[in-house]
């Protein structure tokens, strides 16, 4: 079955994993929040994918993890608003969005 | 509505008022944090600017902002002061609140406290008085406060970020500065990096134990259910793990902080350097206790045990040596200062291992875990507090005066801040009798009473290396002659002069009053 | 393999492929409807996986809220005598490349691990949107607080590091201060 657990495990991690090798390894600070907003979502895909697969549980509560996806969508926006004004910022005083050329603090 | 699913039939009277006057009555000290940031962001709009001045006046909303984090000290205070009645949980189990996350909120509303009245002269000299600095410092701070007692994982979540984005545009303070854009920038990208890992971990801890409530976690744990799934377990915990190291600045995730504690103003570094620390090591230790000491029924708690032993002193270790040889080489007293706090997340992690042998093997009767800590971290905010507000007076104007030859001849000239200066590095390097060698003395002694011979054996001598670097600023202060240039220093106003005086006197009470705070961090500590 | 499956199947690659292809493109703009191609995968998949209300709440927030952000972002930032391309960093491409291949094993690791393997697929039941409400006014209603507090910080901040300068200072300032930054760190 397609729509097992594992199988949106599997695509959370790639997807994570691209995320984080984006942060990592990319000089446009625009690219990196992308990259940031591409991890979230993938953190996203496995707590829906867990909400669903306990849904079966009766013992808990299955709209948790949904509840969770709303509170990290909220933090996503947040994110994205206050990465891009520093963002504006930086770019003000620098005239780059080149985080290589971005390199007074030393030491 | 005829077709809802159960669920909504079962927990049938969705009560019409799902917050009770007891729930409120348990964060009136975040609601009157929250309160005071709102109506000091309103005030700001009627305060008049004089126009083409390089200096403000705006006296209202620093009294203000100190007045609301004063009452809300009071509060935490009474809190505290009233009979221990074990832990209790409001919001439908979204908050526990016990003495030790109160002891917790207290320090960090006193961070709070601290940096607004140090933070009048800064604002002032350099014209950014805004409304903006003082909500959002008791916005954090109300978070933070928050996250010490929060006992869910969304509530955890949700509270760590609210302070994280509050301090990213602290960092980012003077948006006018390229060192300041640039520290915030670095802040910003790698604790977004860490929040991913956190939240990443945090999922797995559901998944595996089906809860995002720590008591129920803690239920499962005990329970050693056939529910509960290792290895996702161990990766969630070391995911989060990451995340929570990068807030404390931990060796291998610290590259961000000497550069945001450099590019920020002074007092936001002090201010930052503190409660960021002490919410994030709240936590840090609770979760550490939870997964790490509770007893379970099949082989989990052994295997967490042991897992987060030695992931802890791995990171404790690299990040003593790590912050201790990297401050020896530095030229900029903000940057030593910063790898020196790298040191002491290091000592703190030490205490926070202590802590979870002491849990497992049972504790004595009224004694708790994690006293170590607490007495460590209430002498380490009120000298990092100290030692920051004394820094945002060297400097004239917009400059600061911050490599350590620039200290030189600043006994003769400021001999008031200098002396302040001393005491506060004589308490950092931890030279009996002060507030910063009992700390370390309780901290090491419990490594050796539990047996970490070689996490004792560590900190003790990277301790000792440390006073070369702390008393290096004594010396240029007081035995380097004054160069040519005279040392860059404004004079202390009534503010300042109130809250260098407030945090030496209290590091200087602790340091000779140890017995009294050594009982109250016992009564506060971790049950 | 069956209908629904095929359409998981859709999502799921909408879902990866933009976001791999992110890696490989040079241009910036380009790279934003990537991510729009690929947020809306992860829309579909919640669809799939019985969130409806939060497939919905995923196209209204990213796609019509955090990706235009993103587009004025680089209106904003992007001068028109630099091309929009942009190189990967030497430092840390070989780091960065081993973290994330490093990260991606230890994870699909674990979700071959776990036990939920041959878990039984759940039978779509209708939709929970109800539920939701209901639990975010009552069982969640402090984080559901606290993200106002949240969305306040961060709008409070992010509208004063992006305000120009300070209302009152005089015109120039900004620059004078930039030349005096510079003649310090000099």
């Amino acid at each position: 079955m397609t729509l097992s657990l594992s199988f949106c495990l599997h695509l959370s991690a790639a997807i994570f994993s691209i995320g984080v090798y984006g942060v990592l390894t990319r000089s446009n600070l625009i690219v990196i929040l992308m990259s940031l907003e591409i991890m979230l979502n993938a953190v996203n895909l496995s707590l829906v994918a867990f909400g669903r697969a306990f849904l079966t549980d009766l013992t808990r509560d299955p709209s948790g993890p949904q509840v969770f996806v709303i509170m990290v969508l909220a933090v996503a926006a947040a994110e994205a608003a206050v990465g891009l004004s520093i963002l504006l910022a930086v770019y003000r005083k620098w005239r780059t969005t080149n985080a290589g050329e971005i390199d007074l603090l030393k030491g | 509505m005829q077709n809802l699913p159960a669920i909504l039939l079962e927990s049938s009277p969705v009560s019409l008022n799902p917050v009770t006057s007891t729930d409120l009555l348990a964060i009136l000290p975040v609601l009157i944090l929250l309160g005071t940031g709102a109506v000091v962001l309103v005030m700001d709009l009627f305060q008049s600017v004089p126009a083409g001045e390089g200096e403000t006046r705006k006296p209202v909303l620093h009294f203000l902002s100190i007045l609301g984090a004063v009452i809300a000290g009071a509060q935490i205070c009474g809190a505290l002061a009233a009979p221990d009645t074990g832990a209790t949980s409001f919001f439908r189990d979204a908050l526990r609140i016990d003495k030790f996350s109160l002891a917790m909120s207290l320090l960090i509303v006193l961070g709070a406290a601290f940096s607004l009245l140090g933070a009048a002269d800064t604002l002032r000299r350099r014209g950014l008085e805004h409304g903006e600095f003082h909500a959002l410092i008791l916005f954090s701070a109300a978070s933070m406060i928050l996250f010490t007692q929060s006992a869910s994982l969304i509530m955890a979540f949700l509270s760590l970020e609210t302070l994280s984005m509050s301090v990213y545009v602290l960092t980012a303070y003077t948006r006018e500065e390229k060192r300041s854009n640039e520290g915030a920038l670095k802040y910003f990208i790698l604790g977004s990096l860490s929040t991913g890992f956190l939240l990443l971990g945090l999922v797995f801890i559901y998944g595996a134990t089906r809860s995002t409530n720590l008591v129920e976690i803690e239920a499962a744990l005990r329970g050693g259910g056939a529910n509960l799934d290792s290895p996702l377990l161990l990766c969630g915990l070391a995911l989060t793990l990451i995340g929570l190291s990068f807030k404390i600045g931990a060796f291998p995730f610290h590259s961000w902080l000497p550069d945001a504690y450099e590019g920020a103003l002074s007092i936001v570094t002090g201010f930052m350097a503190v409660t960021v620390k002490v919410a994030s090591f709240a936590v840090l230790l609770r979760l550490a206790l939870l997964f790490g000491s509770t007893p379970s029924a099949g082989t989990i708690g052994a295997e967490l045990h042991a897992s987060l032993t030695a992931a802890l002193s791995t990171l404790a270790v690299l990040t003593m040596v790590f912050g201790n040889v990297v401050a020896l080489v530095q030229r900029s007293l903000k940057r030593m200062l910063a790898y020196s706090a790298i040191a002491h997340t290091g000592y703190l992690l030490v205490g926070v291992i202590t802590a979870m042998e002491a849990k497992r093997s049972g504790l004595a009767a009224g004694t708790g875990a994690g006293q170590a800590v607490l007495f460590y971290l209430f002498p380490y905010a009120l000298m990092t507090l100290g030692a920051f507000t004394c820094m945002s007076y060297l400097g004239r104007g917009t400059e600061d005066c911050e490599s350590l030859e620039s200290y030189r001849g600043l006994g003769r000239q400021q001999p008031v801040l200098a002396l302040g200066i001393l005491l506060l590095m004589i308490s950092f390097a931890g030279i009996p009798p002060t507030a910063g060698f009992w700390g370390k003395l309780l901290i090491f002694r419990q490594a050796i009473d539990t047996g970490h011979w070689g996490l004792a054996l560590t900190g003790i001598v990277t301790s000792v290396v440390s006073v070369y670097y702390y008393l290096s600023v004594v010396v240029n202060m007081y035995m380097q002659p004054g160069g040519e240039n005279e040392p860059l220093s404004t004079e202390p106003r009534t503010c300042g002069k109130l809250a260098i005086l407030l945090t030496v006197g209290a590091v200087a009470i602790v340091g000779l009053l140890p017995d009294t705070f050594f009982r109250l961090s016992m009564a506060y500590s971790l049950r | 393999m069956s209908f629904s499956d095929s359409i998981f199947w859709v999502f799921a690659t909408t879902a990866v492929v933009p976001a791999f292809l992110i890696l490989f493109t040079r241009s910036i703009v380009r790279m934003a409807f990537l991510l729009l191609g690929s947020l809306a995968g992860f829309a579909g998949l919640y669809l799939q996986l019985n969130a409806a209300f939060l497939g919905f709440t995923q196209v209204m927030v990213y796609i019509g809220g955090i990706l235009i952000l993103f587009l004025f972002g680089v209106m904003l930032t992007q001068r028109s005598d630099i091309p929009v391309r942009e190189k990967v960093g030497p430092a840390l491409a070989v780091p960065g490349f081993f973290a994330g291949l490093l990260l991606m094993a230890a994870l699909l690791f674990i979700a071959l691990q776990n036990p939920w393997k041959t878990h039984p697929p759940v039978p779509v039941t209708e939709p929970d949107t109800p539920v939701i409400g209901i639990k975010l006014l009552s069982t969640y209603i402090l984080p559901f607080e606290a993200v106002s507090i949240l969305l306040l910080a961060a709008m409070v901040g992010a509208t004063y590091i992006a305000r120009v300068q300070a209302p009152g200072a005089p015109d120039g300032q900004a620059e004078l201060s930039d030349s005096n930054a510079e003649g310090r760190l000099e």
